[in-house]
């Protein structure tokens, strides 16, 4: 089993991570930078929301677009970049597994990341808060989608447990 | 039966009407509030708050309950300026976020 514990006080994390889950979680930067690019869509409203809800503030929402969309793109991009590093520099340890010691602006990194995927995963799937994955058969086209949903969940709700210890 | 009262006006043209009210007082005051998702973890979105806002546990904890149970929760309030940014900051973070004039519903 794959571990997050605390390291040290500053809030680091210690990551160790098998041999399958290394190769899931370096998917992660090309599928996102690929759903960011995208320019419309439900994906990129979730990720990208407005503002304003009051139709009288359009135009505050449209100056509010032009001036927050591109910052809040580039933080994205940035933070799979960094997302990316981290996996990098991850040393090799016995049987097929590496560790890696997350510094705390390196779990907000990996927090984000996680998020924006598992935004992007339950938006295309519709997921709602009764859904159990653990029901979707094989056969589904959507369980390859889902589980990787469902692991992901799991990582981001075991970094922020090790934060809290 | 008595007619109705006519009281008359008097127009005194030299007074200068008031200014508009709205130009005398501040800037609306506006809140940030966050809505309920499907799939924000409920520990990430208390986490999201103690980060931004250097809420305590207890605090983060009460309005993370609050969007879940009730569908929304504010989570602050100022300037337009401000909350704009606040909204931005909760943006990056994943949350649905979005700002509204103070009073503007119950």
């Amino acid at each position: 089993m794959p571990g997050f514990a605390r390291a040290s006080a500053d809030g680091s994390v210690r990551v160790e991570l098998e041999g399958q889950e290394i190769a899931l979680l370096a998917g992660l930067p090309r599928q996102l930078e690929d759903v960011i690019a995208a320019v419309d869509g439900p994906v990129h409203a979730r990720l990208f929301p407005a503002a304003y809800l009051d139709p009288t503030e359009d135009e505050a929402e449209r100056e509010w677009q032009r001036l927050m969309h591109g910052e809040l793109l580039r933080g994205k991009l940035a933070a799979v970049g960094a997302f990316r590093d981290t996996l990098d520099h991850a040393a090799p340890t016995a049987r097929d597994r590496v560790e890696l010691v997350l510094a705390p602006d390196e779990v907000d990194t990996w927090l984000a990341v996680l998020n924006d995927v598992r935004l992007a995963l339950g938006v295309t799937f519709e997921v709602t808060e009764d859904l159990e994955i653990e029901a979707i058969s094989t056969d589904d086209p959507r369980a390859p989608g889902l589980h990787l949903y469902a692991y992901l969940t799991w990582v981001q709700d075991a970094l922020i447990r090790a934060l809290g210890t | 039966m008595a007619g109705p009262t006519v009281f008359p006006v008097e127009v005194d043209p030299d007074v200068e009407e008031p200014p508009a009210q709205g130009d005398l007082r501040p800037d609306t005051p506006w809140i940030v509030v966050v809505w309920n998702d499907p799939i924000n973890l409920m520990a990430y979105v208390v986490h999201v708050f103690q980060k931004l806002f250097g809420f305590s546990l207890e605090k983060a904890t009460r309005l993370m309950l609050q969007v879940h149970h009730e569908g929304r929760a504010v989570v602050s309030e100022g300037a337009r300026e401000k909350a704009e940014a606040d909204v931005a900051r909760l943006h990056a973070h994943g949350l649905w976020a979005t700002m509204e004039k103070s009073g503007g519903r119950g």
